[in-house]
C-alpha cells in the first residue's frame, strides 16, 4: 500500500486465479486495495488463518470446494473438520459477535500432538489454558453467519478502563485513513486507565506527518472504536519491525515506549529483519525524543 | 454491538463482496458443496477424517483413526506410510514419472525442471549418501540452506529413510540457529555458502560456524552446497561439501522404510513471534492429511475446471521461503500436483525479478 499501485499497473493478470494472504490478518482496508486497487477485482483475494502447531489452515475460505462470499478482514470460517470456537477464558462459549479466545475442541490430524523434548510443556501450554480445548492464543469473535474475526494476540490484547481492544482492530481502524500505508499499535500502561494505545504509523508516499493528520488520525479511531479508544502518543515512523514473514513485532514496539531496549530480538528473529527492527527503533526512538508526545485530545488523559 | 464487531463491517465494498456486505449472507450465495463437507465434519469427526485418509496411499490401512488421551492423541493408529513415497513413487508407479513435480526459479534467473521420475531418482541418491553418513531412522538433522531443490530433495531423502529433519529459516542469526541445533540433538547440518537475498549475496556458512561454536556437541558433520565460486571457509574432518557428501551414498541404499503413521516425520521449531518458541513434532500421517485441509481451500473450482479443461493438474506456487508450511507436501496430492518454486523477493525490484513477476501472472 505505501508505494501505490504504480508497480502493478502493466501486469497481466489473465494467469491469476486467485491470492491468499497470510502472516497478519488481511485488514479491509489492505483487503480492499488489493481487490481492487492491484487485481481489479479479477480474482478473488482471500485470506486464511494457520499455526505452526497446526501444520496447514485451520480457518479460511473453502475456494477448493466452493467459494463462500468473502467478508473483507475475516478470515471466513473454520475448515471443514475443524471444531472450533469462542470462548471466555474461563470456558464459556461467547455470543455471536462477543470477543474472546479461538480455541479448537476436538484434536484433527496435523494438529501437533507433543513438543520435541518438552513432553509436559504440551498439555500445560496448549490444552490447560483452558481446560479441555486446544488455546489458539488469539482472540477473536464470530458473526451471526459464522465467519471469524480475529482481533489480535490474546496477550497483546490491549485493555483500557476495562475494555478489551484487539490490536489488529485499531490497527484495521487507521489504515481505514486515506494516508495510512502501515500501522502498528500496542498498550502501554497507564495510571488512570490501565493501559492506553500507543501507535505507530508509516503514511503512503505523498503524505506528510504533520499535527492535523495526526488529530485526524484520531479521529478516525475515535469514530471506529468508540471513545474507550484512547490513543496515548500515535508516532509517524518510515518503517515498522516485522518478521520476514510479514508479522508485525509488536514487542519492539513494546520495548520502544517502555524506553527498553528490545534485546534478544535477534535470538529469534532473521538477521534481516532485526537490522530492520533496530532501524526502525532508533528512527522512532529519535523521533520520540524530537517531538512533543501527543496527549489525547479528549479526556483527562494521565501519562507517565 | 460491541466497538470491535463495528469495525469488523467493511465499508462499501466492492465486487465480488458486494452482496453481503453489512447483513446476514444470503442462502444461495453458500456453496452447498462447501456446505457438505462442513456438516459432515461436524456430524462425524472421525468418518471425516477417516475417508479423507482414504484417498491416499497406505502400505497398511489404521486399526483405529483416532485415539485420543488428553492432551495428546493419536491418529491412523496401526497405519503404515511413508511421505516420500506418498510424494513421488506413488506417482511414478501410476505412470506420471515423466509429468514435471518441481519448478524452480530464484532472482539470478537460474531455471530448473524435475519430472517425477527425477526428483525421485535424486531423492534415491541423497537417501544413499545419508546412510553412508551414518543416519538411520530416529536420527535428526538440521537444513539451514536458501530455498532450492537441493533442499526439498534433501527433505524428501531425510523422511524416506525415517530420519527427522528440523528445517531453520536461512534468514535466522548465528544465536537462534544454535539453539534449534541443540533442541533438536541434530547429528548433521546442512547450509550453503549463500543465500540470495534482494540482490544481494548472505553468507551463511559463517553463520553455521558461530552457531556450532557453543551448541555444535552432537554435530558430527556439516555439509555445504556451494553455489558460488568464491571462498567457504572448511573446518577439515567436519566439514564436507555436497558433492563429497553424495559420494558416501556407494553401495548403500535409497529404499524408503514403512512407518506408522503417528512416528514424527520431522521437527519444527514455532516462529519466534512469541517469546518462548517450542520446537512441535509432525508425525508422519498428519502431514499427508494437512494436504487435504490445503486442498480445500486452494484446489480449483468446479467453474475453474470448465475453465481450464485441459489443464489437468493444480500448480502450486510456492512462498520464497524455506520454512514452517513448506507445501513440498503438496507434491503427494492426490492430482500429483507441480511445485512452482520461487526463490524470490517481490520487494526487490530489478531487472530479473520483473521478468520473473511477469511471468508468474503471465504463464502457469
Amino acid at each position: 500500500m505505501r508505494y501505490g499501485e504504480g508497480p502493478f499497473g502493466a501486469v497481466d493478470y489473465k494467469y491469476l486465479e486467485r491470492v491468499f494472504c497470510a502472516g497478519e490478518v488481511l485488514n479491509a482496508p489492505a483487503w480492499e486495495w488489493l481487490q481492487k486497487k492491484i487485481f481489479r477485482n479479477q480474482i478473488p483475494v482471500i485470506d486464511h488463518m494457520w499455526q505452526t502447531e497446526t501444520s496447514g489452515p485451520v480457518f479460511g475460505n473453502p475456494y477448493g470446494l466452493g467459494m463462500l462470499p468473502i467478508k473483507p478482514g475475516s478470515a471466513t470460517v473454520p475448515m471443514p473438520g475443524i471444531d472450533a470456537g469462542v470462548v471466555s477464558l474461563d470456558g464459556t462459549p461467547c455470543a455471536a459477535g462477543e470477543k474472546g479466545i479461538m480455541v479448537i475442541k476436538r484434536p484433527f490430524p496435523g494438529l501437533t500432538a507433543a513438543l520435541w523434548g518438552e513432553p509436559e510443556r504440551y498439555g500445560r501450554d496448549y490444552w490447560s489454558i483452558i481446560p479441555g480445548v486446544y488455546y489458539t492464543g488469539d482472540s477473536a469473535q464470530i458473526d451471526d453467519d459464522g465467519y471469524v474475526w480475529f482481533a489480535g494476540r490474546a496477550d497483546e490484547i490491549i485493555k483500557i478502563a476495562g475494555h478489551r481492544i484487539g490490536t489488529i482492530e485499531v490497527e484495521t481502524a487507521l489504515l481505514g485513513h486515506a494516508a495510512v500505508a502501515e500501522s502498528g499499535v500496542i498498550g502501554r500502561p497507564d495510571e488512570l486507565r490501565g493501559e492506553v494505545i500507543s501507535a505507530f504509523v508509516v503514511l503512503k508516499q505523498g503524505f506528510i506527518p504533520s499535527e492535523k493528520l495526526k488529530k485526524e488520525l484520531l479521529d478516525q479511531v475515535r469514530h471506529e472504536l468508540g471513545p474507550v479508544a484512547v490513543i496515548g502518543e500515535l508516532n509517524f515512523v518510515d518503517m515498522l519491525p516485522k518478521t520476514r514473514s510479514g508479522k508485525i513485532m509488536r514487542r519492539v514496539l513494546k520495548a520502544v515506549t517502555q524506553e527498553k531496549n528490545p534485546g534478544d530480538i535477534t535470538t529469534i528473529e532473521d538477521e534481516g529483519s532485526v537490522e530492520e527492527a533496530r532501524h526502525a527503533w532508533h528512527q522512532m526512538r529519535a523521533a520520540l525524543d524530537n517531538q512533543p508526545v501527543l496527549r489525547p485530545t479528549a479526556g483527562p488523559a494521565k501519562n507517565n | 454491538m460491541s466497538a470491535a464487531t463495528k469495525i469488523s463491517e467493511p465499508s462499501g465494498s466492492p465486487g465480488i463482496a458486494e452482496e453481503h456486505v453489512g447483513h446476514a449472507i444470503p442462502h444461495h450465495l453458500v456453496s452447498p458443496v462447501a456446505q457438505k463437507w462442513i456438516e459432515e465434519g461436524k456430524q462425524d469427526p472421525e468418518g471425516f477424517w477417516g475417508r479423507a485418509a482414504d484417498q491416499l496411499p497406505w502400505f497398511r490401512k489404521w486399526d483405529k483413526v483416532l485415539e485420543w488421551n488428553p492432551p495428546t492423541f493419536n491418529w491412523y493408529v496401526g497405519g503404515q506410510t511413508n511421505l516420500a513415497y506418498n510424494a513421488l513413487d506413488h506417482h511414478v508407479k501410476r505412470g506420471w514419472g515423466g509429468h514435471t513435480a518441481l519448478v524452480y526459479i530464484n532472482e539470478r534467473g537460474e531455471r530448473r525442471v524435475y519430472t517425477y521420475a527425477h526428483l525421485l531418482h535424486e531423492v534415491q541418491q541423497v537417501a544413499k549418501a545419508l546412510r553412508g553418513m551414518g543416519i538411520k531412522k530416529g536420527d535428526r538433522l538440521t537444513v539451514y540452506m536458501p530455498t532450492s531443490p537441493e533442499a526439498i530433495i534433501l527433505m524428501l531423502a531425510t523422511v524416506r529413510i525415517g530420519a527427522i529433519h528440523s528445517v531453520v529459516f536461512a534468514g535466522f542469526g548465528a544465536k537462534a540457529l544454535g539453539d534449534r541445533v541443540q533442541a533438536s540433538g541434530s547429528r548433521l547440518v546442512f547450509t550453503a555458502d549463500v543465500t540470495y537475498r534482494k540482490g544481494k549475496d548472505t553468507r551463511l556458512k559463517e553463520i553455521v560456524d558461530e552457531a556450532l561454536q557453543n551448541a555444535g556437541d552432537k554435530v558430527e558433520h556439516v555439509i555445504v552446497l556451494k553455489r558460488t565460486a568464491g571462498e567457504v571457509p572448511m573446518h577439515p574432518g567436519r566439514d564436507l561439501l555436497w558433492e563429497q557428501f553424495l559420494e558416501h551414498g556407494a553401495g548403500e541404499s535409497g529404499d524408503y522404510v514403512v512407518m506408522e503413521a503417528n512416528e514424527p516425520a520431522f521437527i519444527l521449531a514455532t516462529s519466534g513471534t512469541t517469546q518462548h518458541g517450542a520446537v512441535v513434532v509432525c508425525p508422519e500421517a498428519y502431514r499427508c492429511l494437512v494436504v487435504d485441509l490445503r486442498h480445500w481451500m486452494d484446489r480449483g473450482t468446479q467453474l475453474h475446471r470448465v475453465r481450464s479443461a485441459n489443464r489437468r493438474r493444480n500448480h502450486y506456487r510456492l512462498r520464497r521461503r524455506t520454512g514452517p508450511s513448506d507445501p513440498r507436501w503438496r507434491l503427494e496430492n492426490a492430482d500429483g500436483g507441480v511445485l512452482r518454486h520461487r526463490n524470490l523477493h517481490f520487494t526487490h525490484r530489478g531487472p530479473i525479478v520483473d521478468a520473473v513477476w511477469g511471468r508468474a501472472v503471465r504463464r502457469r
